[in-house]
């Protein structure tokens, strides 16, 4: 079941990215690529090296960091009810079938897309800030991220009734891909909203080069920080938190490189 | 798009709790100086709630909403705190760190109500599992759960029924709902679901396997605990039928109507005076799965382990967090030789002693290794290293065997030397003798020397009643594979087990919620699901091939109330809050009328008494009915009945907790 969901996010993922290459990228870029890839990969290649780090050690002592978040980790779930109260009720008081649907794909394939489009798009800029202030970016919100999660207990409004389930109660299969990357008590801060933010961010720094994307990848990262909520899988204050992060990376980001 | 002033209205929002905060802050000082010129502090009673996340079970987090939004309704602050199963059991059950929890009972079958024994005895208030959580100590209850276990007949109903009476009156706990769990499974490779419990461990046992098919059977669960602890005596991480009581042998197996003998061959009773005696003698040529023999003197280290798991190394003893009542029952253990023992019991009756046959045993060649005393990080007191062990590879004598877990999987293989697939041969030596099994002791395994004369059946008084089964040998009608015995020491085993394994492996898989176990059984990668379904998730269990069973659970939601603490240790104020639940609604809109209300943890058992049965007509509670109608508090009555105990409210009409 995992392995033909993945296929299908990896092929979606790839026609998008193929379209997006061809119409927001340009050909001209495209082709200028062919020589200059290996040489801005060499000189990007130590931030590579710390993201895919800090991803391999978020995949490695996820099971371990869980077990210590158990023992000193600070069970938030209350104290974030008492703040927003039944504030993601109210956003899923607005829903319909359609919404729900377009809501799903945007948080399980608009999401995927987002993150790896940009990787692509900057890769093919002649400047290399904007690709290397991104993976910077990207490694600092995982890293912050995990950190939080391990202090932070917390769990998300679906859980305790504040909200419907709308993703897996519609798209059960879903949860096989989302369970392969986070667990239930990991929604203090929304990292899809962080990480969509952090784009959109990076987007309008480069509006100048990629006006299009400028729009599309914003509505797609609204849409992503909304349906996070609309789902019920994060509360307000997780996307009030992930909006945080995703200004401290870019910050720091592009204050290392510059 | 309203969306962008969703923000900016919630920033507001924001500052308003902050300025909130800092004027509860100042009020705090001044209630501080208050207080300490004597006069009382006026804040607000706030209670926590404690349960499971809507992943782990669907119906548990819907009490606590409903119960936190009546309370709030009223004037008392609550809070509700949703944790993972093993971190719920640990706060509740090792720690005692709750207000108020929200969980399920842990017996599933309607049982004996000597199960409230440990539950209520106020001697069990310091010890760790379900020994009284709640830390009710009532000298009366007390008395009745002695005499209902020590006397029978009119004496003991008269007991039991005075026990609910009281356990109703004083709230230590509150029943809500008694669910009907449904269970949904695949018949096309496994047939023959028992229609009551299909997915209880030891039913699996009598599933018929359909040619071609692979021999695998395939289960999905919500619970991971069993992936990375199988400790059968800890509380946090075990609980009734789990697959553990597959790995684990008892005694006897409790098959509802009656107890059949199970590790035991037979089992005489002795009740002279008040005090029965057990003696029993264990089938031949048992072994643990790494090889090595059971024997009489693992049964009488189990018993004596479970009792204190320190061994006599603590200065006082650290039983076990489960099974805890019917080990309570033993007085004393006797091993006689390697294969008979006899067990006499405290002041008690056959009916409830035969209680204590159904603990697991236990190699004491593994566990008399884990006697050293711990004080494990976030945990209060002393405990063992029997009791935090994860006991990685499991070593029982039962069915199944461990063989590999991963962090969402767990593999389970067919024991093939168990006593329920082997076939009578004659003894290799040829010296078969005929006469009464209780002659044969000519088996050359096990022997101990100085073997007793014979003390079976014709040692015993008049007065003993023989549990022996009676059935002829009749090796021919058992589907026996492996495992050879001299013919002379056969002993069938349970009729409805003699049947040939219907699986060569078991595997759990864990899922993170039930909507994700039907997708499994659905798509047909599982063969059956063993978690509570939700009556949403129940709705998309169709195809061929796919059958939904209900059982009536006798795993009753309820309130637990930390009697320990203020205010819950007045019973007026736990009836209160009991009175803030409507069972009725509950049953009917939470569990999708799979579930009936109630009002004593008996009430699925024919102990029930009369005035507790719930009353049909007016749908409410006999002894605390719900203060209001259709899930709704009438807040006016609620707020009076809590003047009336001695309680005021701020003009905020919240309700003032009385510290002084």
């Amino acid at each position: 079941m995992l392995r033909a969901l993945l296929f299908q996010v990896s092929a979606v993922v790839f026609t998008l990215c193929a379209v997006g290459a061809v119409t927001i990228v340009g050909w001209d870029r495209l082709t200028a690529l062919r020589t200059d890839l290996q040489p801005r990969l060499r000189e990007s290649a130590p931030y590579l090296a710390v993201l895919i780090a800090v991803l391999v050690l978020n995949s490695a002592v996820r099971d371990y960091a869980q077990q210590v978040s158990l023992l000193i980790g600070w069970n938030i779930t209350p104290t974030i009810e008492a703040i927003e109260g039944d504030f993601v009720t109210i956003i899923q008081s607005f829903q319909t079938e359609l919404l729900t649907a377009y809501f799903s794909y945007i948080y399980v394939y608009g999401y995927v897309f987002l993150l790896v489009f940009p990787v692509l798009a900057y890769i093919a800029l002649s400047d290399r800030k904007p690709f290397q202030r991104l993976i910077v970016a990207y490694s600092l919100n995982y890293f912050i991220g995990l950190a939080l999660y391990v202090v932070f207990i917390a769990y998300g409004p679906r859980n305790v009734e504040i909200a419907q389930n709308l993703l897996y109660d519609t798209n059960a299969q879903y949860q096989f891909l989302t369970s392969e990357v986070n667990v239930s008590t990991n929604v203090f801060p929304s990292l899809h909203t962080s990480l969509s933010a952090t784009v959109a961010g990076f987007a309008y720094r480069t509006r100048d080069s990629y006006p299009i994307w400028l729009v599309l990848g914003s509505v797609i990262a609204v849409s992503i920080i909304i349906s996070t909520m609309y789902l019920g899988i994060h509360w307000g204050t997780d996307v009030v938190a992930g909006l945080g992060l995703a200004a401290l990376s870019i910050y720091l980001a592009e204050r290392y490189i510059d | 798009m309203t969306s962008s002033d969703t923000p900016s209205s919630l920033s507001r929002r924001a500052v308003l709790a902050g300025a909130a905060a800092s004027t509860a802050a100042t009020a705090g000082c001044i209630g501080q100086l208050q207080s300490a010129l004597g006069q009382s502090q006026l804040s607000q009673l706030t209670l926590e709630i404690k349960t499971l996340p809507a992943d782990s079970d669907p119906f548990s987090i819907r009490i606590a909403r409903h119960l936190k939004s009546n309370l709030e309704a009223v004037g008392i602050g609550a809070r509700l705190t949703v944790m993972a199963v093993s971190e719920l059991s640990r706060q509740v059950l090792l720690n005692h760190d709750f207000d108020i929890y929200i969980g399920q009972f842990p017996h599933t079958q309607p049982p004996d109500p000597d199960v409230l024994y440990p539950l209520f005895r106020s001697t069990f208030d310091s010890e760790l599992g379900w020994q009284n959580p709640f830390g009710f100590t009532h000298l009366t209850c007390d008395d009745l759960l002695a005499t209902q276990r020590s006397s029978s007949g009119e004496t003991r109903k008269q007991a039991v029924t005075d026990l609910q009476q009281l356990l109703a009156r004083t709230q230590p706990f509150t029943p809500v709902v008694f669910p009907e769990l449904a269970t949904g499974v695949r018949t096309d490779r496994f047939g023959n679901w028992d229609t009551e419990r299909p997915t209880r461990p030891h039913n699996l046992l009598s599933l018929s396997h359909t040619e071609g098919e692979p021999r695998t059977l395939r289960l999905v669960d919500v619970d991971a605990r069993i992936t990375d602890n199988r400790n059968p005596i800890s509380a946090a991480y075990q609980q009734e039928e789990s697959l553990l009581d597959l790995v684990y042998d008892s005694l006897a197996l409790n098959e509802g109507s009656a107890l059949v003998p199970w590790l035991a061959r037979d089992i005489t009773w002795t009740n002279g005076g008040r005090h029965p005696t057990a003696s029993i003698r264990l089938r031949d040529g048992i072994e643990w799965h790494d090889g090595k023999p059971l024997t009489a003197y693992d049964v009488g280290f189990s018993y004596e382990f479970l009792r204190d798991t320190s061994l006599g190394s603590a200065v006082r003893p650290i039983p076990s967090e489960r099974f805890r009542g019917r080990i309570s029952l033993v007085d004393d253990v006797t091993v006689e030789n390697s294969r008979e023992l006899s067990l006499s019991f405290t002041e008690t009756t056959q009916p409830v002693a035969q209680r204590a046959l159904t603990v697991p045993i236990l190699p004491a060649h593994i566990w008399r290794y884990r006697t050293g005393i711990e004080r494990p990080v976030g945990r209060a007191g002393e405990t063992t290293a029997g009791l935090t062990w994860n006991n990685p590879s499991a070593i029982g004598s039962g069915p199944i065997q461990f063989e590999t877990a991963d962090s969402d999987r767990v593999e389970f293989s067919r024991f093939e030397k168990h006593f329920l697939w082997r076939s009578p041969t004659p003894a290799p030596d040829g010296t078969s003798q005929t006469n009464d099994a209780a002659n044969s002791t000519t088996d050359t395994q096990n022997q101990t020397t100085g073997t007793p004369e014979s003390t079976e059946l014709s040692a015993v008084e008049n007065n003993s009643s023989t549990n022996k089964s009676d059935r002829p040998l009749n090796g021919t009608d058992v589907g026996g594979i492996n495992g050879v015995v001299p013919r002379d020491d056969f002993e069938p085993p349970p009729e409805a087990y003699a049947v040939s394994p219907p699986f060569e492996t078991i595997s759990i898989e864990t899922v993170s919620s039930d909507n994700g176990a039907i997708e499994l059984l659905t798509s047909g990668d599982v063969d059956a699901t063993v978690t509570n379904l939700s009556p949403e998730a129940i709705e998309s269990i169709e195809g061929p091939d796919l059958e939904l069973i209900t059982n009536q659970s006798n795993a009753f939601y309820h309130l637990g109330f930390n009697t320990r603490r203020r205010p819950l240790r007045n019973p007026n104020v736990r009836r209160l809050i009991a009175q803030l639940v409507d069972k009725s609604m509950l049953a009917e809109e939470s569990f999708g009328g799979y579930g009936v209300p109630a009002a004593s943890p008996l009430a699925e058992t024919d102990w029930l008494v009369d005035s507790l049965a719930w009353d049909e007509t007016t749908a409410t509670d006999p002894e605390v009915p719900f203060l209001g109608t259709d899930g709704e508090v009438d807040v006016e009555t609620a707020r009076e009945r809590f003047r009336s105990i001695g309680y005021r409210f701020t003009n905020d009409n919240e309700l003032i907790s009385q510290i002084r």
